[in-house]
């Protein structure tokens, strides 16, 4: 059969109301890409070149970014929540407060605590106990020297003296441990705060 | 399927899934819409992609359902000629005599009782079965062909006889 029999019988199915989709796209082709109709033809020709004029249609440009927004919205990429950043920074700041206690019992010296604080923040494995390092930078730790009751015989007036003076440095030494205490939560609030913030606008450059 | 996968390979399907809704539609905004749901539902079942075996096929004919169902809602058919642009490689000639052809088309079909003016709108661009346009509009197989087949020798009738430029 040649292709100009093919299309009439084609035309046959079309004109019949039998012709499928498939049947009507190669009607189509054949009269989009032949150069010469057959004069019976024309007509035919004629209708299927209006009716073509759905092929042509433009795709608007915006079609294809609107696709990807909404496959994008609809994925809803997961991401931790601002509950997740308080909890990972409140149990940081936790084992901070604990190993500042824990230096503070073993190491007298005020500036230590400082010290534990920045390494143990820029560590970054701060979150289990046993990578906390307990340093002791420069100077050996001295435990605390308890005051023991000495039990002399007769307690000397300035024996006494030594005491108080003991004890008056023992409570300023307590009172220094509480100030790096709040400084050391002071400090977590804060990061806690920028992932807060840094969560934020993840959130909305994503939106 | 794989984002990347789907990225090469739906996403680009998307001027065809286009011109298949408006083809059936006749408007650009709903064929928007459809094609735009038809793909985040693709995008949801990507991963039962993988064992389709023609891709285009499987999302033509979802574009093809979602534009039936709508149609069975909305019970409307927008105008056939609003939507046309002209080829690139038109001469004037081939240009005019187009555009007189779809004139003489789509007032014969206008002018038709409103059932036959609703099947012939539906098959106009070949873009539904018989079957298709049956579901469409409620009527038999038998009614949609018997009704196609009047229609589409008026059509040739009419085009037959006008001198067209």
């Amino acid at each position: 059969m040649s292709m100009t029999e093919n299309i009439r019988h084609l035309l046959d199915r079309y004109y019949c109301g039998n012709a499928s989709p498939e049947e009507i796209r190669q009607i189509k082709s054949y009269f989009a890409s032949a150069a010469d109709t057959p004069a019976e033809l024309e007509a035919d020709r004629r209708i299927f070149s209006a009716l073509s004029g759905i092929d042509d249609v433009e795709v608007p440009e915006h079609l294809e970014s609107d696709i990807r927004a909404a496959i994008a919205a609809q994925s809803g990429r997961k991401r931790p929540g601002v509950t997740a950043w308080r909890a990972v920074v409140g149990i940081a700041a936790a084992f901070v407060l604990i190993a500042v206690l824990a230096v503070r019992f073993m190491a007298p010296a005020a500036d230590d605590a400082p010290l534990l604080l920045a390494q143990v923040v820029e560590t970054g494995d701060t979150f289990t106990p046993s990578s906390v390092s307990l340093p002791c930078p420069v100077q050996q730790v001295q435990p605390p020297q308890p005051v023991k009751a000495k039990a002399p015989k007769r307690v000397s007036s300035s024996q006494q003296a030594e005491a108080a003076a003991a004890l008056l440095e023992g409570e300023a030494s307590i009172a220094l441990l509480f100030d790096k205490i709040n400084e050391a939560g002071r400090q977590a609030g804060e990061v806690a705060a920028q992932f807060e913030e840094l969560d934020k606008s993840l959130n909305t450059a994503l939106k | 399927m794989t984002e990347r996968r789907f990225n090469n390979e739906i996403i680009p399907m998307h001027a065809a899934m286009y011109r298949e809704a408006v083809a059936i539609l006749g408007s650009a905004d709903d064929a928007a819409d459809v094609v735009q749901d038809i793909m985040v539902r693709l995008w949801n079942n990507r991963h039962a992609l993988d064992s389709v075996s023609s891709l285009s096929g499987y999302a033509i004919n979802a574009v093809r359902n979602e534009c039936v169902t709508r149609m069975n809602r909305t019970q409307q058919c927008a105008g056939i000629d609003s939507l046309f642009g002209q080829r690139a490689d038109d001469d004037q000639h081939s240009a005019m005599e187009r555009r007189e052809s779809l004139r003489i088309v789509t007032g014969a079909i206008e002018a038709m009782p409103d059932t036959q003016r609703r099947v012939m709108e539906l098959s106009a661009f070949g873009a539904l079965s018989n079957s298709e346009i049956a579901e469409a509009t409620g009527l038999t197989e038998v009614n949609v062909r018997a009704i196609l087949s009047r229609g589409r020798k008026k059509l040739k009738q009419l085009l037959s006889k006008s001198d067209i430029i």
